[in-house]
């Protein structure tokens, strides 16, 4: 049972990090929008290319995934090893 | 003249900031202090002053005159690429660093580099070339001083006196407030330039009588219609910029700036709003920049028009020198400015103008970090320290703020070069092609101060390559070709290498001389390695 935990732990952890990989992977891919490259229409709200706006949104798009990112990635054991150490300084 | 007015009183104001920090310094770790803040630095301060140390005179002057010249391609180029990169690599590397200093009590990169592969000349070797690399950058600021207050006054205030008067309020606030002056005004100057960055677009867009109407123009005409594709750039111009923004990550500025923050957890909402910060900033300059293209009612920008369809239809008649004057005429570094004078009441010019010129002071950072480096890197690391005290060491640092900010003034007197070019072919090619030190360092067990070295050297002898080969050669020329396909060849902005920018080969090379150079040489002890990679 204990080893079962321990796969099915191992197995999410490493589905997480694969995810979060592939997703900014994903997003540098993106960045390249080749298809865009000759045409400026259609122009959105009459001011931007396309290409142009899509990369506006693309920036938005990152954002979110940064927000994403600091949740489900954040380093919290570099956190903890330092305020560690400090309480640890601190006692003696 | 009232803009001028406007703008000399934003700067008393900045002056009286550093000052004021200058009174809040603390006198029990006075190096910390005047280098670091005290690690002390809250979440809005940390935040406004880290994006606005990377907003500097390229991103706002450069980016609109590049948006000036070549049109859309601008804004994915460096914004929406420098928008995944930046965040990511804080994420990842900054506090990793962050948590390294706080533990260790690093100050710079090169102290966490001797530590982490047990060198001494190695690291100060890194020292040189970091410090040789960031001297472009700090001209830049210079160079765009100068530039801005020109543009502001009309002409008024002379090329050698703006950037003489921006270098000496940048370097008075860096001597008195160090680190926590400059965060101060890093601070206020962002808040600025956010402000006034969508005020300008308003009123500029308002006295062109609408963008709209200047969109249509241009798509409607055969000359223009290009600037709103991405068709001045290849695809793999393209790819190559991507590379660009590892040097925000690995200049010492930044490094040094991530030990500033409090907490750790400041780095959350930083990494999340970064990309905001950038959009908020960069859309209002890249536009303006492509928009200025139907701006030829003002006078300034109608003779650069003039100059580029002179080169674009007479451009191989013309001799080297005169295309290059050509080319220096329809430089687009102003284009903003010039908007500004011409469409923004002269009271909201002046605003608009210190608002510019706020970002072009971002170079205050760059002096301090290579101040801060000199005395910890060199002064401190040969004894200094112990000999004459740390009052001295922080008095040290303080002559190199002034030495550092003479040089970089006759330098930037001496060659003004449009700013965007200056920046990205060597300070920002050089700085990225070093990243795989810091993500080395950082992550891989592995690496040795040999592979640190070799990647160093390599970055130095390329950025001496690509600017001995530009030197040599005037553009446009193809230097080498095989079977119709252009291996190398300068480009009237740089050096082109199979279709790339220098950038990349030096960047993959230096990742693969770290990984071949230290597989063969031995690692630091058992002890170090445990102490970087035990959690």
């Amino acid at each position: 049972m204990i080893l079962n935990l321990i796969l099915t732990l191992t197995l999410t952890w490493i589905m997480k990090k694969l995810y979060l990989t592939t997703l900014v992977v994903l997003l540098y891919l993106l960045h390249q929008d080749f298809w865009h490259w000759r045409v400026a229409r259609p122009i959105v709200f009459g001011l931007f290319p396309i290409g142009y706006f899509y990369h506006l949104i693309y920036t938005l798009a990152v954002s979110l995934v940064m927000w994403l990112l600091v949740r489900q990635a954040w380093p919290a054991s570099l956190e903890a090893a330092v305020e560690e150490e400090e309480k640890g300084e601190r006692g003696r | 003249m009232i803009p001028t007015i406007v703008v000399f009183g934003y700067l008393a104001v900045v002056l009286y900031i550093g000052i004021f920090a200058f009174r809040r310094s603390r006198t029990d770790r006075p190096a910390e202090d005047f280098f670091l803040a005290g690690r002390s630095l809250g979440q809005v301060v940390f935040l406004l002053s880290l994006f606005g140390t990377n907003m500097t005179a390229f991103a706002i002057l450069g980016s609109s005159g590049h948006a000036f010249a070549n049109g859309i391609v601008t804004f994915g180029l460096m914004a929406s690429s420098s928008a995944l990169i930046i965040p990511l690599g804080m994420l990842l590397l900054g506090t990793r660093v962050w948590a390294l200093g706080r533990r260790f009590g690093f100050i710079t990169p090169v102290q966490m580099f001797r530590d982490r592969w047990e060198c001494r000349h190695i690291g100060t070797v890194i020292f040189a070339v970091q410090a040789v690399l960031l001297v472009p950058y700090i001209i830049i600021g210079m160079i765009g001083g100068g530039t801005a207050l020109g543009a502001i006054s009309g002409g008024m205030v002379p090329f050698w006196f703006g950037a003489a008067l921006v270098g000496l309020v940048v370097m008075c606030y860096v001597f008195f407030g160090g680190m926590r002056g400059t965060a101060w005004v890093n601070t206020f100057q962002t808040t600025l330039f956010l402000l006034f960055g969508a005020i300008a677009l308003g009123v500029i867009g308002y006295g062109m009588g609408g963008f709209d109407q200047a969109i249509r123009e241009m798509q409607g005409s055969p000359a223009l219609s290009t600037w709103l594709t991405r068709e001045k750039v290849s695809p793999r111009y393209f790819f190559s910029y991507t590379f660009i923004p590892l040097s925000s990550l690995t200049f010492p500025h930044i490094t040094i700036f991530w030990l500033t923050a409090r907490r750790m957890g400041q780095f959350r909402k930083t990494i999340i709003l970064y990309p905001l910060c950038l959009l908020a900033i960069w859309l209002p300059a890249t536009f303006l920049g492509l928009v200025a293209n139907r701006a030829s009612e003002v006078p300034a920008i109608a003779r650069k028009l003039e100059a580029r369809e002179e080169l674009a239809v007479r451009g191989a008649e013309l001799t080297a020198a005169e295309r290059q004057d050509r080319r220096a005429r329809s430089s687009g570094d102003d284009v903003l400015l010039q908007l500004l004078r011409h469409y923004a009441p002269l009271w909201l010019a002046g605003l608009l103008g210190a608002g510019i010129l706020a970002a072009v002071m971002a170079s205050d950072s760059q002096i301090l970090a290579l101040s801060t480096m000199f005395s910890e890197d060199i002064f401190a690391f040969y004894e200094g320290r112990e000999r004459f005290g740390e009052a001295a060491q922080v008095l040290t640092g303080r002559v190199f703020v002034v030495i550092l900010t003479l040089i970089a003034y006759i330098v930037a007197v001496r060659f003004p070069q449009p700013i965007f070019d200056l920046a990205v072919q060597y300070a920002f090619s050089g700085f990225a092609a070093l990243s795989p030190l810091l993500i080395a360092a950082l992550y891989w067990k592995g690496s040795t101060k040999w592979g640190a070295l070799a990647s160093t050297v390599w970055t130095a002898l390329a950025v001496t390559g690509v600017a001995l080969f530009q030197f040599l050669y005037p553009a446009p020329e193809v230097v080498w070709s095989v079977a119709g396909v252009e291996l190398l060849a300068r480009t009237p902005s740089g050096t082109s290498m199979v279709g790339f920018m220098p950038v990349v080969p030096m960047t993959i090379i230096s990742a693969i001389l770290m990984l071949v150079v230290s597989r063969l040489t031995p690692k630091p002890g058992a002890t170090t390695i445990a102490r970087y990679f035990s959690r």
